[in-house]
């Protein structure tokens, strides 16, 4: 018995769903341009990596059990990782925006980011999928200091790219202002 | 099954009424430039159901010529709702130009990879070639659309209320023809006129469906084909 027919129900259902998805009214309220470039200005969570990388160090903690003091250094531990995973939280929150003002950008370019959404699609699920195993990893107790660093790694990536992109677009509008009153002095003087 | 007949007939009339309304339409608004793919669609569905009415009147059903016609102008009909496609994602995305560069090629590979996707999982039997090509060719279609809707909606781009009916109309003509195909290549062949009613009934919903908003949208999504008698010829060559 050939399947292909069930194969194209299935994939004309999975359309439709899509489709469905596609034509649903969007909730989440998009940034302004303004907003985005306010964003994109203000410190990310990624530079605190250090300090949350130094507190759930076991060295930083090593000298409570010296003293005996095993059930405070415990409780102490479990409330930095929960900051911990508090501070993943507000990485992928930094991310959230980045990608936000990422679009905006796109639609605001004439064809630079654009060109890079393949490129930033792969690290957008990259990211995704870090974050995930570094929750386990935190939940459970293993050291998280490589992964966090590819975490924070990412999202300065995807920070620098968005200045670098949001720079092309000032200096082609600025070049296109001075083509465009260049040819009206030239316009003029005739 | 007479009476059935004479009902898709009906809706046949209905629908090649509601494709010369929507003609009117186009030149009225002076659309017809700016949306030509669409237009010119729209003319070859007009008329296919002419061709589709005068060739059944003159060729037996079951004769090469007849199976011929039909199917020939039903590729000419896909691939204008194919351009015309093509053209309403240009008109949604080109403002973007960097949005547009990229959303060309995924579109355009999402398209073909359906097609191949399809070429391979099909039915290679030569007679139900016609059958998987024309399904193929629709499922790219849908995909193509969907995929164009996709792109707007994660960039939050502004679609006309026309654009977004057609779209709509065209992917849930799309969509609903493969389905109505497969159901018809795996348990409906005994009830091929039934088929060909649901078919026509298909494209009236979708020309005519409701918007968001509640209101009814004409959007023209593609000619029901005389399916249900264009498939017996069709059938006629399956040992």
């Amino acid at each position: 018995m050939s399947l292909a027919p069930l194969f194209f129900i299935l994939a004309a259902l999975l359309l439709l769903g899509l489709l469905a998805y596609a034509v649903r009214p969007i909730e989440k309220r998009a940034l302004s341009p303004d907003s985005v470039f306010e964003a994109l200005s203000e410190p990310r969570h990624s530079f605190r990596l250090p300090q949350i990388l130094q507190s759930l160090q076991p060295s930083d903690t090593e000298f409570l059990e010296r003293r005996g003091m095993r059930l405070l250094r415990q409780r102490i531990r479990s409330e930095r990782t929960q900051i911990a995973i508090r501070y993943l939280n507000q990485l992928e929150s930094d991310y959230e925006t980045l990608l936000e003002a990422s679009r905006i950008l796109a639609v605001m370019s004439p064809e630079i980011v654009a060109m890079q959404e393949f490129e930033r699609l792969r690290l957008s699920v990259r990211f995704a999928q870090n974050c995930f195993l570094m929750r386990l990893r935190l939940r459970a107790g293993f050291a998280p200091w490589k992964g966090f660093a590819t975490i924070s790694d990412m999202a300065t990536t995807m920070s620098f790219r968005m200045e670098s992109a949001t720079s092309q677009i000032a200096l082609q509008s600025a070049l296109a202002a001075d083509s465009a009153s260049f040819m009206e002095e030239r316009g003029g003087g005739r | 099954m007479s009476a059935l007949l004479t009902l898709r007939n009906v809706f046949w009339a209905a629908t090649s009424l509601g494709e010369i309304v929507l003609i009117g339409y186009l030149i009225h608004r002076k659309l017809a430039r700016s949306h030509f793919w669409l237009f010119f669609y729209l003319c070859c569905t007009v008329a296919q159901s002419a061709l589709g009415v005068v060739t059944y009147s003159v060729f037996d059903f079951k004769s090469p010529a007849t199976r011929n016609i039909i199917w020939g102008s039903q590729a000419v009909v896909i691939t204008m709702r194919f351009l015309a496609a093509c053209e309403m994602a240009r008109r949604i995305l080109a403002r973007y130009a960097g949005i547009w560069a990229f959303a060309q090629r995924v579109l355009l590979i999402v398209a073909a990879g359906v097609l191949l996707y399809t070429a391979v999982f099909s039915d290679k039997h030569l007679s139900m070639m016609i059958l998987t090509v024309d399904r193929g060719a629709e499922l790219a279609i849908a995909s193509f659309i969907v995929g164009l809707l996709l792109f707007a909606r994660y960039y939050r781009l502004e679609i006309s209320p026309l654009d977004r009916a057609l779209s709509i109309g065209f992917s849930l003509y799309s969509c609903f023809y493969v389905i109505n195909d497969s159901l018809l290549e795996k348990w409906m062949e005994p009830y091929s006129g039934f088929w060909g009613f649901m078919d026509v009934i298909t494209f009236l919903a979708c020309l005519f469906h409701l918007d968001p908003g509640g209101s009814l949208v004409c959007s023209g999504p593609g000619i029901r084909q005389p399916q249900e008698r264009a498939f017996r010829p069709l059938r006629s060559t399956i040992p």
